[in-house]
């Protein structure tokens, strides 16, 4: 088997070896990568071995925060043309489930102001809408939130609920801002 | 006896690709999610993160890996790892660079395909399956070279696949790039240890024809595994 023994066969050794190879790497492939990997499991070997749930898994389901919980509902009135940012002061990684509804359409903006590097805004979603909901993680620290404005002809209600792990929130409008800290869901 | 140490060599070389196959995660060989948030966050200059981020990328990147292994299989001087080493570092630095600044988007999995064949052609070369080609036997040099030019626009790819920021592009590009190195040094000096504490050992010589095998079934393997996820993305 040694292969300086067979060096007078060595085109037979060679053709042996690469298809073993072949071989052995399809084998490999659909036993184990394909169920692991993909999802797939022909021969049922993935079920059998217990790596039919590898793929599907994912290893940052759960997140523990170290801010504090928080849940904060607030009600806007925004006149004809009139426009407000609100914001949540959020760290990389925090999450945020909200919802927001208005009594007539208004142009929104969803983004983040990144505090750390300057000039920084990445903007998630806009267009127009009378309500939307999500759950929200932020990818850097920053500044979170929305702006609307009320581009019709009615005075429009616009009620937010967000609960999450924010710092505190920020109101801007007309040229203005005052900041809100909701209290944390547990307070002592 | 000698049948028993071969197994054993075997079958730590299969337990090793497997492993490092079995243990890289679905998302196969692009920068890492966090990774990834940080670079697309990032504008301006970051030369330390993305030094970082290069050598990683190499230091887990077990496609580039296996080739550089079959590169350095049976070259034992110095001077002669440094002469090979340097040509796959000038290729992939040509095509890193200019695929970026270029803009020059290739298909990730097909050049990562590419890639797993420059594995199977490594060993297929350190199995002496060209030997009998003669004077049509590729240069082994100008192979390193011309296969370091793939794994570049691989490296290329998976850095275009993250929002890079124009603001200090070229400055991150370079640091990326001598991460790379760094990282290639990092996992070179570690196979190239193990390859001559291995090589003392009758076990090598013995091995060596089976071992390119084992080598080039990884090769296959990863060849199938991007071939395949390329179906499912496309």
């Amino acid at each position: 088997m040694a292969p300086h023994q067979d060096s007078h066969k060595p085109n037979r050794n060679l053709a042996v070896a690469i298809s073993a190879a072949f071989v052995a790497a399809i084998a490999v492939f659909v036993t184990i990568i394909l169920p692991a990997e993909f999802g797939r499991d022909p021969l049922g070997t993935g079920r059998m071995l217990g790596l039919s749930g590898v793929s599907q898994a994912t290893a940052d389901a759960l997140q523990s925060q170290l801010e504090y919980h928080k849940t904060d509902e607030v009600e806007f009135i925004l006149e004809p043309f009139q426009s407000l940012e609100y914001k949540y002061l959020m760290d990389q990684g925090n999450g945020l489930v909200y919802s927001w509804q208005a009594d007539g359409e208004l142009y929104y903006d969803m983004h983040a102001e990144n505090l750390t590097v300057a000039d920084t805004e990445e903007s998630y979603a806009a267009g127009d809408a009378d309500r939307s909901m999500g759950a929200y993680e932020a990818a850097f620290n920053g500044m979170h939130g929305w702006f609307w404005e009320n581009r019709g002809f009615e005075t429009v209600t616009l009620r937010l609920q967000a609960a999450g792990f924010y710092v505190h929130a920020t109101e801007y409008r007309g040229g203005g801002s005052t900041d809100r800290t909701p209290e944390p869901v547990f307070t002592d | 006896m000698r049948f028993t140490a071969r197994t054993k060599a075997v079958l730590l070389l299969m337990t090793a690709c497997l492993g490092a196959l079995l243990a890289a995660s679905a998302h196969a060989h692009n920068i890492a999610d966090g990774d990834a948030a940080f670079v697309a966050g990032n504008a301006g200059a970051a030369v330390f993160p993305f030094i970082y981020l290069g050598a990683k990328h190499m230091v887990t990147g077990y496609d580039h890996l296996l080739f550089l292994a079959g590169v350095v299989f049976f070259l034992s001087r110095p001077g002669q790892i440094v002469q090979y080493v340097t040509l796959f570092a000038i290729g992939h630095s040509i095509t890193l660079i200019f695929g970026v600044l270029a803009d020059i988007h290739a298909n990730a999995y097909l050049i990562d395909a590419v890639i797993a064949l420059s594995v199977v052609y490594k060993a297929l070369e350190n199995m002496g399956a060209l030997d009998r080609l003669g004077r049509w036997h590729p240069d082994t040099r100008l192979a390193v070279l011309i296969f370091g030019l793939f794994h570049g626009f691989g490296l290329a790819t998976s850095l275009q696949e993250l929002e890079l920021n124009p603001d200090g592009l070229i400055i991150n590009l370079i640091s990326f790039n001598i991460g790379v190195e760094i990282g290639q040094i990092i996992g070179l000096s570690l196979i190239v240890a193990a390859f001559s504490l291995w090589r003392k050992h009758p076990s090598f010589a013995n091995t060596a024809f089976i071992s390119n095998a084992v080598l080039m079934a990884a090769g296959f393997m990863l060849l199938i595994y991007q071939l395949t996820a390329w179906q499912f993305a496309s």
